[in-house]
């Protein structure tokens, strides 16, 4: 064997050695790494290097770059066409080096705990002990990210990456890692925002190579996100540029995923046990476990971890907590513990406690997963904080526990191998990795017990994992009675399984997590066995108990059964439109639900059941109004047809809620208000309210934003560098460095622009974001530009004017020619070759019109943005100089919402400007066009025809002529903000209006209106809302702050001068008001200043608004108490406001 | 006489369509509904004074009078009115009538198409894609209204 090794060592040398006289030794250098036989290629590489050291930077790359300007740049590697050899090329390199990469991996084993810990200042000084003795490395790079946003120092962060950008000019991948490694170390991480950017980033990616440009800059820089890596190879090979640290830790990863997804085990295994003789990696404990017989590692055999695992299973909590509290603390940050430290906590009914005494972020983890298992609020707000957590920890060797972790609570189906293959002690779960092989899992679990003690949950996981559970001594009742009851289900003993089950739900000690698998498991029991009544009894009956304990319950199989069998299959009772409006997304379905519930007791509207014999005042009533008979639901409910009738019912459903069901009697009275803000609206639009342009801000700010908080933070970090002078770099556009290949071992790359106004694009991604949201989220304005103008609608109103006609020929799609409409063909005025030359002309005018029209469909009417659509109408493309202005204007806005806010107005005031363009361009250009048409068509036909032949041809065609310009000036005026256009409008008017309305949220009092209304003039409609917004203000207040439910009050309009002045006037205020009236009966007198500025009144608001609203400083309040009576008097001068 | 129920908020393509079924078929006669309320509340009420339904797909949610601009713009409500059909086993034929190509929320025709005949085997029949500007939809109409008439 030695000798053969020794002739293909001989052979490799003299093939290299002959290329390298022939100047092609690269050529020589590929064939060996391509060549299969690993021990000869290391002998081989051993004896070029003895002969000259100038030769290892063929072999090596850079490994060791002590400059920041050397990272990445070595280009000579060569691309081969298998894993395998790249991987045998990996080898070759951490052989070498072996020595740097063991101290390497112990540096960031500390780096890791510490920081986990909170020691920020104990891993800043692991990171750069690697930097002393292995130089810099994009590991370290974004290590130090990591502490800079961790310790409050994101401006640190943000310079250290202007200073890599500005000196790492050669590294082929560096600045791009960077600069997406930046933006995921931050601590406020937008992370689907993060997803998205890299997935933008990739998706422009145009090389031969484009599917190992991405699944390399995938693997580096969100691997958890994806499962499947076809080009692994490309990922090592790119990776040949990079330091030995950043090389070695791809290699792991890649080994990690081989052996989660079963690819190369045979090949990998040999290879592992080789490189694990030289280098100690704790990460390849499981696999040295299950393959290594000599494996012997102590620190892997851990006999504290498998003591802790052991109090565990025996249902001694506390012990087991305070064990891993210790372990943490003295040994490795391991994900497992963190978990069945955060469980305990929860099994064992205590309150959470930190594990760790310093703020960190251990406890950070733990306490979110602590929440999730507890289950007393949304699991999903926790959740989401776990996974920004382990986007910023993506390169920790937790991450492999942590992603896993999170995919399985959100139950997102994920490769469980990454939990098991993550674990660096030995613990029993690892046996789970070879469920398949229980040969293998017997042989793993047993090598533990010989290498710590006779460990009761060992023994009782292999009867688990064998399928042949019988009590063990020691082992925590519960757990064995739940793990029974899993048994009998995965063996379909339904019945056994259930009883099991129930007996377990109804333990009075039962803690959330137990609930939840009992409630999950008895679920799909009755589903499975299709007791589908008793199904969604239960799925309902757990909800109200605990909505968050159904969080993982899968209801889809019984909703489909349902569905399937249209409802009838289940009883119709109460149950039925609680399930489906709990488990459907399909509103049709919810409101068909509720009708079919309402019908069977004898009412059409959920309202009228508050007065049903057989009703009750319990959860079930208030779950079915507030969740099922909510206002979106109530858009699809037969019987509500209009808008008025649906937010009728609605406002009487809250009225009601809030009545009887006290404790969330917030919630319904703050949708009370919108309701009623909605109505009174509603009432006020326009009615026949031509313009066609709307988005729904207030969605958009509420629902749309809350994700992006972390690029605003990124740009006020960025632009408040900047505001002191500090050059700050970086990527334009996002745009990453691409390898593509040149023959057969030769790369080229793209080059990348740096970006001189770093605040400009900061501000640019979190502008861009909320422009993204206001034109194009379901709230935004292409829905109903596209709904409401662009399809067919604009279409249908030009054509069919010719067409009445006969001037307008259709298209015959399949043969693409006009067809001549038959009104010509057969016409007896005219010969043969007259009617020929008149069907060429009305087809050339037919094509003309019709190409007109296309082009304002689908060149004109859309939205120009980032170089789609140039020739769009509704330009929303800002310049340079108008996101500078607005990037240093904004920048003092007080926080994230009212930021947004801003953006808002600034895009409402953009779209102004192009709804007025596009007006102008109607009137005027498309008008002309249209009409140069049609006068090049008369022309002709008179050319044709002369002015006896057809004479009323020639009269039809200028009527149509001024039915089309009517009909442009018509669709100009589509071109308007809706839903903004009130008409102008009286005082007295709005004034009932808001009476009436605002007096339906108060259904128990009544309100009697003393009017005096001696004011005239008419108010222009832009100000209605203004108006409304205030004066509801004030009768709210009368409402609210009035003793008894017969109220009176008075409310006169007047004019003094330039000035209108409403006053409002009631008595009997309450003595329990929260305002601030100094109530002392009689000639009490009241402090206006506090009682408008103190805001629970809602008077500052009011004042807001009429001084800045209604655009008039001098605008004021003045509030009078005389004995018990109140008076506020509201002057506003009305120059501007008044239509003349 | 054939009874077929059009839902179609759209009043020049519902005109050209009306006119052209007129033209057509002499035995037809054809109730016009013009929003998804609309539409909904007649195929449940009288279904079975229907044909066939020819359905279009986006459409204002209710109908337009003096006093209801027609609330929110439903861009599936034709799928919507197939859903209540299906649950309220109402099943007249139906077939789509669309101006468009790709729907809001991304979905093309042919794949809603699909998606259609899966969920709604009984009722959906297939769809038209009218254009102002061509007359090939006319011919697609009729050979649905040959078939299933």
């Amino acid at each position: 064997m030695a000798k053969s090794i020794d002739n293909i060592v001989h052979n490799n040398l003299g093939h290299i050695l002959t290329t390298l006289k022939g100047k092609s030794f690269k050529n020589g250098l590929y064939k060996l790494k391509k060549s299969s036989n690993f021990y000869a290629k290391c002998q081989t590489v051993d004896e070029l290097s003895q002969m000259s050291l100038a030769y290892n930077k063929y072999i090596y790359g850079n490994p060791i770059s002590m400059e920041i300007e050397k990272i990445g740049t070595s280009k000579s590697n060569f691309y081969t066409e298998d894993l395998i050899s790249e991987i045998d090329w990996l080898i070759l390199s951490a052989r070498k080096y072996q020595s740097e990469i063991n101290l390497f991996l112990n540096y960031k084993k500390d780096f890791e705990n510490n920081f986990l810990l909170g020691n920020y200042s104990k891993a800043l000084n692991a990171i750069e002990k690697t930097e002393k003795i292995i130089g810099y490395s994009i590991w370290a790079i974004n290590a130090k990210f990591l502490i800079y946003e961790y310790t409050a120092n994101q401006p640190k962060a943000k310079l250290l990456q202007t200073e890599i950008l500005e000196k790492n000019k050669k590294g082929i991948f560096t600045t791009s890692l960077i600069n997406f490694l930046s933006q995921r170390s931050e601590r406020g991480l937008s992370a689907y925002r993060y997803d998205s950017d890299l997935k933008n980033a990739l998706n422009n990616v145009r090389s031969n190579l484009s599917h190992s440009n991405k699944d390399f800059y995938n693997f580096q820089l969100n691997f958890f996100e994806h499962s499947v890596y076809t080009e692994l190879k490309d990922v090592l090979s790119f990776d040949y540029v990079n330091p030995i640290a950043d090389r070695y830790l791809t290699f792991r990863r890649v080994i990690i995923y081989c052996m989660a997804n079963g690819n190369s085990i045979e090949y990998l295994i040999p290879k592992l046990k080789y490189i694990s003789k030289r280098i100690k990696d704790d990460l390849f404990g499981t696999i040295n476990l299950f393959f290594d017989d000599k494996f012997n590692d102590t620190t892997f055999f851990d006999i504290n971890y498998v003591k802790i695992i052991d109090l565990y299973y025996a249902g001694l909590y506390e012990e087991a907590c305070a064990l891993i509290k210790i372990q943490i603390n003295t040994t490795d940050v391991d994900f497992n513990l963190i978990n069945l430290y955060s469980r305990s906590l929860v099994l064992g009914s205590k309150n959470f406690e930190p594990l760790v005494a310093n703020p960190s972020l251990v406890n950070e983890i733990s306490e979110n997963i602590f929440k999730i298992y507890k289950r007393t609020s949304n699991p999903s707000e926790a959740l989401y904080s776990l996974y920004k957590t382990v986007k910023n920890l993506d390169n920790f060797d937790i991450s492999y526990g942590l992603s896993t972790y999170i995919k399985i609570e959100q139950n997102i189906k994920c490769n469980l191998n990454y939990l098991y293959l993550g674990c660096k002690k030995a613990d029993p779960i690892i046996a789970e990795l070879f469920t398949d092989k229980p040969d293998l899992l017997e042989k793993v679990l047993d090598k533990i017990v010989s290498k710590t003690f006779n460990s009761i949950s060992i023994s009782y996981r292999k009867k688990l994992l064998l399928g042949k559970l019988d009590e063990v001594e020691g082992i925590d009742k519960t757990k064995f009675k739940i793990d029974s009851a899993k048994l009998l289900f995965k063996k379909d003993m339904y019945n056994e399984s259930l009883e099991l089950w129930s007996e377990i739900y109804k333990d009075s000690y039962a803690t959330p997590p137990v609930l939840e698998a009992s409630i999950d498991y008895i679920f799909r029991i009755l589903s499975k066995t299709e007791m589908y009544d008793e199904a969604i009894k239960w799925y309902v009956d757990s909800v109200i108990k605990n909505p968050f304990l159904v969080y993982k319950t899968n209801a889809s199989l019984v909703h489909k059964a349902l569905k399937k069998g249209r409802f009838k299959i289940v009883q119709n009772n109460i149950y039925l439109p609680l399930f489906v409006s709990l488990v459907s997304n399909d509103e049709n379905e919810k409101s068909f639900a509720i009708e079919m519930f309402c019908k069977s007791k004898g009412v059409i509207f959920p309202s009228e059941y508050f007065f049903h014999e057989e009703f009750e005042n319990n959860a079930y009533t208030e779950l079915f109004y507030y969740h099922s008979c909510n206002n979106e639901t109530l858009k699809y409910y037969k019987h509500l047809n209009t808008t008025k009738k649906r937010l009728d019912e609605r406002i009487n459903i809250c009225n009601y809620l809030a009545q009887y069901f006290v404790v969330n009697k917030e919630n319904y009275s703050q949708e009370l208000n919108l309701l009623t803000n909605e109505l009174i609206i509603h009432e006020g639009t326009q009615k026949l309210d031509e313009s066609k342009i709307y988005a729904n801000d207030q969605a958009i700010l509420n629902k749309d934003l809350d994700e992006y908080e972390g690029l605003y933070n990124r740009y006020i970090t960025i632009a408040g560098l900047i505001l002191k002078n500090l050059k700050i770099l970086t990527i334009n556009k996002n745009e990453l460095r691409l390898l593509d290949k040149k023959g057969e071992m030769e790369y080229t790359q793209n080059e990348i622009e740096y970006s001189e106004h770093a605040d400009i694009d900061s501000f640019y991604n979190v502008f861009s974001v909320i422009r993204e949201k206001f034109l194009f989220s379901k709230f935004g304005i292409v829905t109903y530009l596209s709904t409401r103008i662009r399809h067919g609608v604009l279409l249908g109103e030009l054509r069919p004017e010719l067409e009445r006609n006969n001037l307008i020929f259709f298209k015959n799609k399949l043969k693409d020619r006009y067809e001549p409409h038959s009104f010509w063909l057969n016409n007896p005025k005219l010969i043969q070759e007259d009617k020929n030359r008149l069907i060429n002309l009305i087809t050339d005018f037919s094509s003309k019109i019709d190409t007109l029209i296309n082009k304002i469909i689908k060149e004109n009417i859309q939205i120009s943005l980032n170089g789609e659509h140039e020739r769009g109408w509704f330009d929303y493309e800002f310049s340079l100089t108008d996101l500078q202005s607005y990037s240093v204007t904004l920048y003092y806005e007080e926080n994230y919402k009212a930021f947004c806010k801003k953006v808002l107005e600034t895009l409402w005031k953009r779209t102004d400007e192009n709804l007025e363009k596009i007006r102008a361009i109607l009137q005027d250009k498309v008008k002309t066009e249209f009409v140069c048409i049609m006068n090049e068509f008369d022309g002709n036909l008179r050319n044709l025809l002369g002015k006896e032949k057809m004479p009323e041809i020639f009269t039809t065609l200028t009527t149509c002529s001024t039915n089309i310009q009517n009909k442009i000036d018509k669709i100009a005026s589509w071109f308007k903000r809706s839903g903004k256009t009130h008409s102008d409008f009286k005082l007295e008017i709005l004034m009932d209006i808001i009476s009436t309305n605002v007096q339906r949220a108060h259904p128990l009092k009544v309100l009697k209106v003393n009017s005096n209304y001696k004011f005239n003039k008419v108010i222009k409609g832009e100000f209605y809302e203004h108006f409304n917004d205030f004066i509801r203000i004030f009768i709210e207040n009368i409402l609210k702050h009035t003793v008894g439910n017969n109220i009176k009050c008075s409310i006169s309009i007047s004019q003094e001068k330039d000035d209108i002045i409403m006053v409002f006037e009631n008595d009997n205020i309450s003595p329990e008001s929260e305002i601030p009236i100094g109530y002392g009966g009689k000639g009490t007198q009241v402090d206006g200043l506090k009682l408008i500025t103190e805001g629970k009144s809602g008077l500052m608001k009011a004042l807001k608004t009429m001084k800045d609203d209604l655009r008039c400083d001098q605008n004021d309040l003045f509030i009078k108490t005389d004995e018990n009576k109140f008076k506020v008097t509201a002057k506003i001068n009305f120059t501007q406001l008044v239509v003349v | 006489m054939k009874r077929i129920l059009f839902i179609e908020d759209d009043q020049y393509k519902m005109e050209k369509i009306k006119d052209f079924l007129e033209d057509m078929f002499s035995n037809i006669d054809l109730v016009i509904r013009t929003s998804f309320h609309g539409g909904f509340e007649e195929i449940v009420e009288n279904h079975e004074n229907y044909d066939l339904v020819l359905l279009d797909m986006s459409m204002q949610n209710y109908d337009i009078s003096a006093y209801e601009s027609g609330g929110d713009p439903a861009p599936l409500a034709g799928k919507s009115i197939l859903t209540q059909m299906y649950l309220r086993e109402i099943t007249t034929s139906v077939v789509v009538v669309t101006m468009y190509e790709n729907f809001q929320d991304g979905t093309k025709i042919k794949d809603l198409n699909t998606s259609l005949k899966e969920e709604f085997p009984e009722n959906y029949k297939g769809y038209v894609f009218f254009s102002h500007m061509d007359t090939k939809w006319m011919n697609d109409i009729k050979l649905f209204i040959e078939k299933l008439l």
